[in-house]
């Protein structure tokens, strides 16, 4: 006996009760490749913050480097928290950067990240924003 | 009699393959791409550096940023008519905010600016590179 998320233990119809989920099958399968198609994988993120909000360019489909920046000065490089030296030292040469600063965050902070990752060889940095 | 695999199925009657273990996969690949999809869409203001800001050889305005207004030549103005002012000036825009002005008042003026028309955008580091 599968002990599957459907299976109540009742005594099984046979073909009949399996025909009778089909149209289940069928929306849930619709659904899974709606997700697919319509959602991109959210990146993996070493603590939540909030970016600002405004109008800016499109983000291109191959993923920069994405540097955190919380309001209380924390950074993260992808998923990994890290200190800013051992982050200046993982930074590639000719990286275009992707700055996810808090939107709380004090823009002179957010500025001297963006320059420290420029002298340790970023070719770009980005300031990522939401649309409002 | 012969010897029972582990294998065999209980009631011989029943289908060889059912749908009741591809619901449960499907439905717990559903759970997956509903927890780990991301419909905001993500933008991206430029913060300078050798992006694609072009040179313009003139000297370049200082917009000091605050926080509720701009100081454009040492007057204070709001931050859409310095946007308006500097687009029609045609010279590159230095950026400087004010200490304590937030990430988000930065983003809005970048976003001014990118509206106004206004390409060539620098901005100053406040503080170094620590």
């Amino acid at each position: 006996m599968s002990g599957g998320l459907f299976s109540t233990g009742a005594p099984r119809r046979g073909a009949l009760g399996d025909e009778a989920m089909l149209p289940l099958v069928n929306v849930v399968l619709l659904l899974l490749v709606f997700f697919m198609v319509a959602g991109s994988l959210r990146p993996p993120e070493a603590f939540p913050l909030d970016p600002a909000r405004a109008e800016g360019e499109a983000v291109g489909a191959a993923g920069p480097l994405r540097v955190s920046l919380s309001a209380d000065g924390r950074v993260a490089l992808g998923g990994q928290s890290l200190t800013r030296d051992a982050l200046m030292a993982q930074v590639p040469r000719g990286a275009a950067v992707l700055l996810r600063a808090d939107a709380g965050a004090a823009a002179s902070a957010a500025l001297g990240l963006a320059r420290g990752l420029q002298e340790a060889g970023a070719r770009r940095v980005d300031l990522l924003v939401l649309t409002p | 009699m012969t010897l029972e695999s582990p294998f065999a199925i209980a009631r011989p009657r029943r289908p060889l393959v059912t749908l009741t273990p591809l619901i449960d996969v499907v439905f717990i690949l559903l759970v997956f791409f509903m927890l780990a999809t991301a419909f905001i869409e993500e933008q991206r203001l430029p913060l300078g550096g050798t992006g694609d800001a072009p040179s313009i050889d003139a000297p370049p305005l200082q917009v000091y940023l605050r926080t509720g207004d701009v100081q454009l030549g040492g007057v204070a103005m709001p931050l859409e008519r310095a946007a308006a002012e500097v687009a029609g000036a045609g010279r590159p825009v230095v950026l400087e905010p004010a200490p304590g002005v937030p990430v988000q008042r930065l983003a809005e003026a970048l976003a001014a600016l990118r509206r106004a028309g206004v390409t060539a955008v620098a901005v100053a580091a406040g503080e170094p590179g620590r």
